[in-house]
């Protein structure tokens, strides 16, 4: 492979793996975020203590 | 839809790729390494805008106070913070091989790094006041930090500099015909994937707003 070659699959796969990577701990985030989300609303339900017994 | 609109925004980069590698002229003097160019002017441009739309959504939640622009405030800074790593990130690769060297402290160069930094700043105020104060100094901050990025687009037509002058710079400026539609379908695809992105963060935004919401009104409750 021609040595210039290699500069620009570099560019290609940096813009790449910044996407990935950022898309990958913004799903993550969110899975984390919608868990204490529904944490929250349950403690909030008047019968909350019911279910944390049940 | 979200699926959708990801998948759509992946094949528009890939079509892209495979129309600046198949399709678009190999630079006289510098050869395939110039094709570097479509992304590295993709990513900028993708950066810019979500620069601009930084100062836009924070003076909305100045003037309106409504967490969505917030959120979207926030969402905005991040991937323009990531563009513009990419950005800093795509240039060295080309320079490396056509001035050899990875960076030269010029004006385009140097004042894209400053804008880097401003917005790290932005991000680094946001984790450090939090609640209604430091919702308001990051949006006032939002606003002022913008001011580079007009400075970094007209650098080198206001001082001399050694990074190429594509557009509207005089006879010397100016590009091929033939490289034209592969650059613009590359700008159009990673904006795309920016918005895939911007999509993302903007709903973990709404949802951190809203677990702030629920935790306030149980101390609220609290006896």
């Amino acid at each position: 492979m021609n040595e210039r070659m290699i500069y620009l699959f570099l560019a290609f796969l940096l813009v790449w793996a910044g996407a990935a990577l950022y898309l990958w701990r913004l799903s993550s985030l969110r899975a984390d975020l919608e868990r204490r989300v529904r944490r929250l609303e349950g403690l909030g339900r008047p019968d909350a203590e019911t279910d944390h017994r049940g | 839809m979200e699926k959708g609109a990801a998948l759509a925004a992946v094949a528009l980069v890939l079509l892209a790729l495979g129309v600046v590698l198949l399709l678009a002229p190999a630079e006289r003097t510098m050869g395939e390494v110039q094709k570097i160019f479509y992304f590295h002017v993709g990513t900028a441009a993708a950066a810019f805008l979500a620069f601009t739309l930084v100062a836009a959504f924070s003076l909305a939640y100045l003037v309106r106070r409504e967490g969505a622009h917030d959120a979207a405030a926030i969402a905005c800074a991040e991937i323009g913070v990531l563009f513009c790593t990419l950005v800093l990130l795509t240039g060295p690769l080309w320079a490396r091989p056509i001035w050899g060297r990875w960076w030269i402290w010029e004006p385009k160069l140097t004042t894209t790094l400053i804008l880097w930094f401003l917005y790290i700043g932005y991000l680094l105020l946001r984790r450090a006041v939090q609640g209604h104060r430091g919702t308001v100094a990051a949006a006032v901050y939002g606003i002022v930090a913008f001011a580079d990025v007009p400075v970094v687009y007209f650098a080198n037509r206001w001082w001399r500099g050694e990074h190429p002058v594509v557009f509207a710079g005089g006879a010397e400026s100016g590009i091929a015909p033939r490289m034209l539609f592969p650059l613009v379908l590359s700008i159009i695809a990673l904006l795309a994937l920016a918005g895939v992105l911007f999509a993302e963060r903007f709903r973990t935004a709404i949802l951190a707003q809203r677990i702030e919401r629920l935790e306030h009104e149980m101390g609220d409750n609290e006896p």
